[in-house]
């Protein structure tokens, strides 16, 4: 079921991600401002998404037929695994495909003779940046060492096989021998992920401010709101990772009793709520764009395909 | 907002573009003595400009006794506060000034439209803490 969770959050980012940029990036290249608003572009974002959905669904389907069937579970798991990298696949195919795609038309058209670059920045607007403090993205991996030291003061009282994986029906269904590792191995996950939100907080604050020539006010506006939902958003979600996998090392090894059943519905009110903060996000994050609705001229703000990075 | 507009087009070069607009910024109170220029590098980033446009930026701005630029740390304005006028400033700015107005009485100006220009620019600056 995490499984079929993940791969629906996975599915929801990829299909929404020529929406959550920036208007003046369309599939990794910079739209002068002036042309933002050309139907081709909307056409290809639409068709990308279209593309996405249509494979995620099919997988997923899939997936959820291989459910039905009396399958070994190794296989099943596997199954995941591939659809999961046969999406990314396909994603990063079609992804290629508009950038090229969308490189041509550009050169074709000669937008880039007809825009006016300037350079734009704004002084005050670094200050007026409001994040989620960066001491609460510390807590967490307090919280995880403090978790691998208690683990390791109660080693002996430990049972020798350690439970790694439930079946659906909440029944442990993989267990592994106790070793120093393996005790250790869920919280040593935890720490990556932690580690990982605490540099994306440091990225919200010090990424380039990407201002455009012709919205300057509605842009600073983006950039202010867009990175404090941002930098919010990865907080509750590192608190709700933090929560989960704490209470899943205290149930699966420093409570020995009850570690064969785990309840599965506070983990799926995890995954939903995870999951539902992302599409709420999303909606946000695209709500906050620009409008260009305004008459334009041929200004634009700099570009810079030039160290265009797979991105 | 303290916004900082560079045109490529303009006959003037990127750095002394960006140094005119933050000298300017100081001279009307929007940076003020104490405050504080971004980094370099963010700077450089921000603006989508060379590193070393901005450091010679930067490095105008010092030689002209507007900032202090201090290692590891961020520029310092130290400019901004009325200060005893020293002879060999009064005479920089003279030196720089002369060539505009002469060009202006040289077009045919007279010297009252000349001296209401001077203080049509002056006007502008009173915000500030001059």
């Amino acid at each position: 079921m995490i499984n079929i969770a993940l791969f629906v959050l996975i599915a929801v980012i990829e299909m929404s991600m020529p929406y959550l940029t920036r208007k003046t990036n369309v599939f990794g290249i910079s739209i002068p401002e002036a042309f933002v608003h050309h139907p081709k572009l909307g056409q290809w974002k639409k068709t990308y998404r279209l593309t996405i959905g249509g494979a995620s669904l099919i997988l997923l389907i899939l997936q959820l037929a291989g459910n039905l069937f009396p399958i070994d579970l190794q296989i099943l798991n596997l199954s995941f695994f591939i659809a999961l990298m046969l999406m990314l696949l396909i994603t990063t195919a079609v992804y290629l495909f508009f950038h090229h795609k969308v490189k041509s038309f550009k050169q074709d058209a000669g937008w880039e003779q007809q825009a006016h670059y300037v350079h734009v920045t704004d002084l005050a607007l670094r200050q007026k940046l409001r994040l989620a403090p960066a001491p609460f993205f510390i807590i967490p991996i307090v919280i995880t060492a403090a978790l691998i030291a208690f683990t390791f003061m109660n080693y002996s009282q430990i049972a020798d096989q350690i439970p790694i994986h439930w079946g659906i029906n909440g029944e442990a269904d993989r267990w592994v021998d106790k070793s120093p590792l393996s005790i250790i191995l869920s919280p040593l996950i935890l720490l990556s992920l932690q580690v990982f939100f605490l540099i994306t907080s440091y990225q919200f604050k010090a990424a380039k401010l990407n201002l455009t020539a012709q919205n300057r006010q509605s842009s600073a506006n983006r950039e202010l709101l867009q990175r404090l939902y941002g930098s919010w958003y990865a907080l509750v979600v590192n608190y709700a990772v933090t929560f989960l996998f704490v209470f899943l090392q205290f149930h699966s090894l420093l409570l020995q009793e009850s570690s064969r059943t785990v309840s599965l519905l506070p983990i799926a009110v995890f995954l939903i709520a995870i999951l539902l903060g992302l599409v709420v996000m999303i909606r946000k994050t695209s709500s906050i764009q620009e409008k260009f609705n305004h008459e334009l001229t041929n200004e634009s703000s700099v570009q810079d395909d030039q160290y265009w990075i797979w991105g | 907002m303290m916004q900082i507009r560079l045109n490529p087009d303009h006959e003037l070069q990127l750095y002394k573009q960006l140094a005119n607009q933050l000298i300017e910024m100081i001279a009307t109170g929007e940076l003020k003595n104490g405050d504080t220029l971004p980094s370099v590098r963010v700077m450089a980033a921000d603006l989508g400009i060379n590193l070393n446009t901005v450091s010679k930026s930067y490095h105008e701005l010092e030689s002209k006794g507007l900032i202090e630029l201090r290692p590891k740390a961020k520029a310092l304005i130290i400019g901004g506060i009325p200060r005893e006028a020293e002879e060999g400033k009064l005479q920089q700015v003279e030196q720089a000034l002369k060539p505009v107005m002469a060009e202006a009485y040289a077009l045919g100006l007279e010297k009252e439209q000349i001296t209401s220009l001077f203080q049509r620019i002056l006007k502008q600056w009173n915000g500030g803490s001059l």
